[in-house]
């Protein structure tokens, strides 16, 4: 048993490695890297019955989300799959359909799963696990396409869509509508997003596909907002109230669409649902918020001013779900008060598993 | 894969599913090139439909034009691609028109232009002979073409620096680049160089002196104006002079004196403006408060500064952009006094505003229909405290309360930033840039108004404006 854990350990710690220094560049990356775990996981020969499978897994991510407490991504991903395998193992011993979906809607309760030992012997079900994950790899992999293909109905001829930073995922929906139909006319108005001002490659790539884009400084959003038809924003989660946690801006973003009834729109594909409810504590919750490198806020150049202040750098911005109208997904376009009981369907037993996991459900 | 879904569909189903997503996927990379040439195919076809019940004498160039366009605009009426054609003349010609003036224009000023500004003229020649032999852009439309025809009027505006006091140059060149921030700190580098102008100015011969000093001063001040750098303080502080009610018989000697004296009244009378405004707000400010304070404001700064040397115990969150150094000057002048100062940028400031007491806003001047005007980004920050609920008080004098009444930012005197966002992407096609200078902040987010004379509410503006006690000379309109 040592050895195999061993065996897990090594690329465990490459990945997060991976993951922490910026070696696998974005979200889809992540998710499709730690999906490749989980595989490898459940098609080595470590396991023979679900509950030990599921033990491995929940150990392997446990210590992988402890190394990466800002990388939800992952998390998310490891909460999806083991629903997958809980619900695999439902099947197999059940052998009708019904009875799983009783399963999954008896998933809101914590206590069935916990009576639910899937210590059951099942043929064929390392084969419907891996088959499940595969498919769950392809879905991962037409994430993007299956959002794009719902931009046609989001946006109208002749709107005015805001935006702020970058987000390649709102990129290509906007592109995707641009391409859609000969009389795509609508405009973008792109926010640069400081510190890091990813809106001004945001606006370079639209203005590429021949978006008429308008490039404006975060100051100035109040000032458009009253000409913007939509907002659309990336984010880097969607959580379980509906809410967000996105870059820093969108909070003022969503308020002043709110202050002139501007709807929101956020695109963002599953691996973004995350757990967590809220972001609690504010800015001491060491999962929700991180404060970086002043360096963006206050340059080296003046830094002799800086060293007596307090310089801050926050990472990520809390949307509260108030400001937000809807999240548009590859499994369909969710309304934000449908958002608790999409995610606690998609993962099953939530608080149980997050928990399991280590990460922040509230 | 939704397993709730699979309640009606059998094992069979669902693996016939999967495997069906699996060739979609294959399909689809398969599928991306193919459709790239259909599309191609299917205007030419369109257009070949259109040209065929024409006649044969206009059939050619509408042939060939369609093609291009269908992809472009996706107009498919054959007049409108005719009137289009004659359009992008028009609008070529008139693009070279503009250079050419424009040229003309640079010539006058780099012969006249001061070193400092002498580097612009050169680059901006060579820009624009660029711009001519490019190829006309897309026409704009919408919101893009509305800021560009703002731009196109900003830069219109004929300033000739002949004639005008190098200390007004010098003025201009600080105010532009920054330097010179904040309304009271403009009024008084006004003032400062009105008192050059008014020393060095020799009477011509046999001219009444109040017409020609007027006048003059007024050509300074045009030069400011043209540069779109007026505003309400500033004009106030003009009219406040009372230029054209000299003695017809005064000497020039006598006239400096006077006007030199009514300056340094005005100096002094913002200088206890300030004061004053700095006892008001010691009613709201309590001992060991977390205040926040946006872009550097004179006004502000000065009465921060009265209530630290009181003995007030307070903490400041500055709130910077990125576009201007407003933040930095004043957190470095805070930090020097040696108030514990935090920094962030506006986007974070959802961060610290639940934390925050109160916030401090610096106008440019409020208006009659009871808003505030303040640099960008303070309509932003007066929402997110509203949200938190946390009080926002404007500090203003009544020296910048003005007859003018807006909804919104895009008014004529709110100039665009000279400065690009991204300099690098200033000639793309499809791309347009925009940063106003000035935000207007509505009524009611802001709590009250602290003033020299006292703290009032929003709705007092048009009251104050209109007592018989405000000056006779403020009352007419600014321009």
């Amino acid at each position: 048993m040592k050895s195999r854990m061993s065996q897990f350990t090594e690329i465990r710690n490459k990945l997060a490695f991976n993951i922490k220094h910026g070696n696998i560049q974005g979200s889809l990356e992540v998710a499709k890297a730690t999906a490749n775990f989980v595989d490898l996981i459940a098609s080595s020969d470590g396991w023979t019955v679900a509950s030990d499978l599921l033990k491995i897994v929940n150990d392997e991510g446990k210590k992988l989300t402890t190394a990466l407490p800002l990388h939800a991504t992952v998390a998310n991903v490891l909460l999806q799959l083991m629903h997958i395998i809980r619900a695999e193992y439902y099947y197999a011993v059940n052998q009708s359909t019904q009875a799983v979906q009783r399963f999954v809607e008896s998933c809101m309760n914590c206590e069935e799963i916990q009576e639910k030992k899937f210590s059951a012997q099942c043929p064929g079900l390392k084969d419907a696990i891996l088959d499940h994950i595969a498919e769950y790899k392809t879905e991962l992999d037409l994430s993007v396409d299956n959002i794009t293909e719902q931009a046609a109905e989001q946006i109208q001829p002749g709107e005015v869509i805001m935006t702020i930073g970058r987000s390649s995922i709102v990129a290509a929906f906007l592109q995707a509508k641009k391409a859609s139909e000969h009389f795509s006319d609508f405009q973008v108005v792109v926010a640069e997003g400081a510190p890091q001002c990813e809106g001004v490659k945001m606006a370079e790539l639209l203005a590429k596909s021949k978006i008429q884009t308008t490039l404006i400084s975060d100051t100035n959003i109040y000032s458009f907002m009253s000409r913007v038809t939509k907002v659309i924003l990336g984010t880097n989660l969607v959580l379980r109230s509906g809410g967000l946690r996105a870059l820093p801006g969108a909070h003022m973003v969503g308020l002043v669409a709110h202050e002139h009834k501007v709807p929101v729109i956020v695109v963002a594909p599953t691996y973004k649902f995350s757990s967590m409810l809220s972001e609690s504590h504010r800015s001491d919750n060491e999962t929700f918020n991180l404060l970086a490198n002043p360096q963006g806020v206050a340059k080296f150049k003046d830094g002799i001013i800086a060293s007596n202040v307090k310089v801050l750098n926050p990472m990520y911005d809390f949307v509260p779900p108030d400001y937000v109208s809807q999240v548009v997904s590859n499994i369909g376009t969710y309304g934000v008060s449908h958002m608790f009981t999409a995610i606690n369907e998609l993962y099953g037993a939530v608080e149980e598993s997050a928990k399991d996991l280590k990460m922040a459900v509230v | 894969m939704d397993v709730t879904k699979g309640a009606e569909m059998s094992r069979e189903d669902i693996k016939a599913a999967r495997q069906a997503k699996k060739a979609a996927k294959k399909s689809k990379e398969n599928k991306k090139p193919e459709q790239k040439e259909e599309k191609t195919i299917v205007p030419k076809e369109k257009a070949q439909e259109q040209a065929q019940p024409k006649p044969a004498v206009v059939k050619e160039p509408v042939q060939k034009a369609p093609v291009e366009k269908i992809e472009e605009t996706g107009s498919t009426d054959k007049g409108k691609v005719q009137q289009k054609s004659s359009k992008e003349l028009k609008e070529e010609r008139r693009l070279k028109q503009e250079a050419q003036r424009a040229a003309k224009a640079q010539k006058a000023e780099q012969a006249k232009a001061p070193p400092v500004i002498e580097a612009k003229p050169s680059k901006s020649v060579k820009a624009v002979t660029e711009n001519v032999n490019k190829p006309a852009k897309p026409m704009l439309t919408g919101l893009a073409r509305t800021i560009a025809t703002m731009a196109r009027e900003c830069a219109r505006i004929d300033c000739n620096p002949d004639g005008v006091h190098p200390a007004f140059l010098q003025l201009e060149a600080r105010m532009q680049s920054r330097l010179l921030e904040g309304s009271t700190a403009r009024v008084v580098g006004l003032m400062r160089a009105l008192r050059s102008v008014i020393n060095d100015y020799k009477v011509p011969e046999n001219v009444a002196i109040t017409r020609d000093l007027v006048e003059h001063v007024e050509k300074q001040v045009a030069y400011l104006r043209g540069r779109r750098l007026m505003s309400v303080a500033l004009d106030h502080a003009i009219k406040s002079l009372r230029l054209n009610t000299l003695a017809y018989d005064v000497s020039e000697q006598e006239a400096k004196v006077t006007v030199n004296a009514a300056i340094d009244a005005y100096i002094n009378k913002i200088e206890q403006d300030m004061q004053s405004v700095a006892l008001n707000l010691a009613h709201k400010v309590k001992d060991g408060a977390l205040l926040a304070v946006y872009s550097y404001s004179c006004l502000i700064m000065n009465a921060l500064k009265q209530l630290f040397k009181t003995g007030k115990r307070f903490r400041v969150v500055v709130v910077g952009s990125n576009t201007h150094n407003g933040g930095m000057t004043m957190l470095s002048q805070l930090s020097d006094l040696g108030v514990e100062c935090t920094y962030l940028l506006i986007n974070q400031v959802n961060f610290i505003m639940p934390r925050v007491q109160l916030v401090l806003l610096g106008a440019e001047s409020m208006l009659a229909n009871c808003s505030m005007v303040g640099p960008a980004g303070s309509a932003q920050i007066a929402c997110v405290a509203n949200s938190q609920g946390v009080p926002v008080y404007a500090c203003c004098e009544t020296s910048k309360f003005s007859y003018d009444s807006h909804q919104g930012s895009f008014f004529k005197q709110n100039e665009l930033e000279p400065e690009f966002l991204a300099p690098q992407l200033k000639n793309m096609p499809y791309m347009s840039q925009c940063s106003l200078r000035c935000d207007v902040v509505p009524e009611r987010f802001i709590s009250a108004i602290i003033t020299e004379v006292t703290i009032l509410p929003c709705s007092s503006v048009p009251d104050v404006l209109h007592s018989p006690s405000s000056d006779t000379v403020l009352k007419s309109r600014t321009t």
